[in-house]
């Protein structure tokens, strides 16, 4: 009875389902990262002139980018920035996600949201906090000229000053993912390694990373990518010495309105950034990973 | 040398306002398989924790091979153990998971490589050496998991619950073979269970568990035959348990008035004349006659019904018979009794002295 109902109100073919159910997903796709992607790639091999540009086919961009050395700067300096970022977020997000999800019992919701508070506030206001703090009239050096000490003045509009607020940005995002790994590990399996003999570090190595090693390339990715092209916080931390490749990159599009250079720029943070993950994803092994490759 | 491998000397563990463990001892000497028996919630995995170090006792100690290991913690302590859902590492081969005590140890290569061929012909696991272990049925993984439990020669062996996730005819299976190894290895074997078929086909000893005590510690057929109370005499095999007042005591008989019924049982410990006393006697162990059949004195205990029902399990049966007072009994008996049908009027016969009369609890 049912299904001659259904077939005689004229249900869609499984098809058809098929393609409506796919339509959003590939529409936001298309026009909100392949086709920006493509006219930034076009616009790379243009160039521009008094903040138009003209399309003639060129590699001159590229030229410049590799062969002016204050660019290769930029670029290196904001790679060694978000490697170390990277690393200080790994280092930092594991024991607050373990925290999270091996004692969190009922109030686990309540600390995710804690995590994602960060989120409720914008961006710069944020960064502006950060600024409260390390900054020359923020908490700690206002704290320690009242105590008569020197102000640390690494903190201060520093390429360090810039790396902790992208770090400060970026952590709840490993956080995340590592936690997201842990709800679906399997706490037992470090008992058994504890009885076969291991200590609580071997067990860690040897069982808990492993297992959770996709979660936590995931939330590598997450941090590297974001704080590789970074612009914002190295504006407002970093000062004179801390302009990163993403800072400048955002130049060319304001003030300069260089844009060809701009967008060659962009291309080339996105192949650097696409090449970390694959490095990245390189390392991970399913099998090695506990992945079963079915529901468990 | 030590006399037992492991001993329990009154170990205590509170959780909350519940006592998991109360005051308990054992010993568990060399070559020998000893079952800890009880319902869930009877603290016998709690005591098993406890033995592995995964658990710290609020008193007592534990000692293995003489040493005290109360504050040792678990990698220090050189058990095994095998858990109820096998818990092998799942991104280790089997191979990798049946080393890993040995490589935790530090151990040579060559010691490595030739325990894990040790382990994998004792288990039958040679050729799955390279399989991962979702790629493998319930009891191989049971079997890895027994291999990485047995493969560094461990003072003993704990086992929880170990077959409870494998289907009924796995499971016998793998309590014949696990009591093979065993009696092989003489490496003595702790078992967890709550299934009494278990325990009394594979161990040597039973230790009966109920509410963080052990009820009774005696060789599995001293814990089936003579049970020693009325927790263990209703949870060990299938029983009739009739509850009622004694209505004459005369040396080593007593008269039980069961809901109208009067009865002879052995004579209760701490029990006396008006006193409420439970009496269990195993289903196996009453008879089924026909009214007509004569007298036989040593089944003193004869009392009439009718047939209720018959539920064929194979090599035997279970005839339920209502009794004239309303009471239902259970006798376990072979299927060979085609003269009586169901609602025949039946007698239920048996020996007092096959069953056990204890003083009603509380």
């Amino acid at each position: 009875m049912a299904t001659e109902i259904a077939s005689a109100r004229g249900q869609l073919s499984p098809e058809a389902r098929f393609l409506l159910l796919a339509l959003p997903g590939a529409l936001f796709v298309v026009t909100f990262l392949i086709l920006p992607m493509l006219s930034i790639l076009v616009f790379s091999f243009w160039r521009t002139e008094s903040y138009n540009l003209i399309p003639e086919w060129s590699l001159d961009n590229y030229v410049v980018l590799f062969t002016t050395p204050t660019y290769m700067t930029f670029l290196l300096r904001s790679l060694l920035t978000a490697v170390a970022v990277s690393m200080v977020a790994l280092i930092y997000s594991w024991p607050v996600a373990y925290f999270m999800a091996k004692y969190g019992g009922r109030y686990r919701l309540l600390l995710s949201l804690a995590v994602a508070a960060p989120f409720f506030t914008g961006v710069i206001l944020r960064i502006t906090g950060i600024q409260g703090i390390m900054g020359p009239v923020g908490l700690i050096n206002m704290g320690l000229m009242n105590f008569g000490l020197p102000p640390i003045s690494f903190l201060m509009y520093t390429p360090t000053a810039a790396a902790i607020g992208i770090a400060y940005l970026f952590i709840p995002f490993m956080v995340t993912a590592i936690y997201l790994s842990l709800l679906n590990f399997d706490f037992e399996l470090l008992e058994v390694a504890k009885i076969n003999g291991a200590k609580a570090w071997r067990a860690f190595f040897e069982v808990t990373l492993p297992l959770n090693w996709i979660g936590t390339i995931i939330g590598l990715v997450l941090v590297f990518v974001p704080a590789l092209g970074d612009s914002i916080t190295a504006r407002f931390l970093g000062g004179p010495n801390a302009a990163s490749f993403g800072q400048v990159l955002s130049l060319q599009f304001g003030e300069t309105g260089t844009w060809a250079l701009g967008s060659a720029m962009g291309v080339v943070l996105f192949l650097v950034s696409s090449f970390v993950i694959f490095l990245m994803w390189r390392s991970v092994n399913l099998r090695r990973s506990g992945f079963t490759g079915r529901e468990g | 040398m030590a006399d037992f491998v492991l001993e329990l000397d009154r170990v205590t563990k509170r959780f909350g306002d519940v006592t998991a463990a109360d005051d308990l001892s054992l010993q568990v000497a060399q070559g020998e398989f000893c079952a800890l028996l009880g319902p869930s919630g009877s603290g016998k995995t709690t005591l098993l924790r406890i033995i592995a170090g995964l658990e710290l006792p609020d008193s007592g100690r534990v000692l293995i091979n003489g040493q005290d290991v109360t504050r040792l913690p678990p990698y220090a302590r050189k058990v095994g153990m095998v858990f109820q859902n096998f818990l092998l590492f799942p991104h280790k081969t089997v191979a990798e998971n049946v080393v890993f005590p040995l490589r935790m140890q530090g151990a040579p290569r060559e010691r490595q490589k030739e325990r894990l061929a040790w382990a994998l012909k004792l288990l039958r696991l040679e050729g799955l050496e390279d399989r991962y272990p979702n790629q493998l049925s319930g009891g191989q993984q049971q079997r890895v998991a027994l291999a990485r439990g047995l493969i560094a020669r461990p003072a003993l062996l704990l086992l929880d619950e170990p077959l409870a996730n494998l289907d009924r005819e796995l499971r016998k299976e793998m309590e014949v073979e696990v009591r093979r190894y065993q009696v092989e290895l003489t490496t003595p074997f702790i078992y967890v269970t709550h299934n009494q078929e278990e325990a009394l086909t594979m161990s040597d000893r039973i230790a009966v568990m109920a509410k963080g005590r052990f009820e009774q510690v005696a060789p599995k057929l001293e814990v089936y035959t003579h049970p020693t109370s009325p927790f263990v005499a209703g949870f060990v095999g299938h029983s009739n348990k009739m509850s009622g007042r004694l209505t004459a005591l005369d040396g080593s008989r007593a008269r039980l008035d069961w809901q109208g019924v009067e009865i002879a049982v052995p004579s209760p410990a701490r029990a006396g004349v008006g006193d409420r006393v439970d009496y269990f006697v195993k289903c196996e162990h009453m008879v089924l006659r026909s009214p007509n059949d004569p007298p036989e004195p040593e089944l003193a205990n004869r009392v009439p019904g009718v047939l209720r029902d018959v539920i064929f399990k194979g090599p035997n049966a279970d005839y339920l018979a209502r009794l004239d007072n309303g009471v239902e009994l259970t006798v376990t008996d072979a299927v060979t009794m085609p003269s009586i049908r169901r609602d025949d009027p039946v007698h239920v016969a048996w020996a007092p002295e096959a069953g056990q009369c204890f003083a009603a609890a509380g």
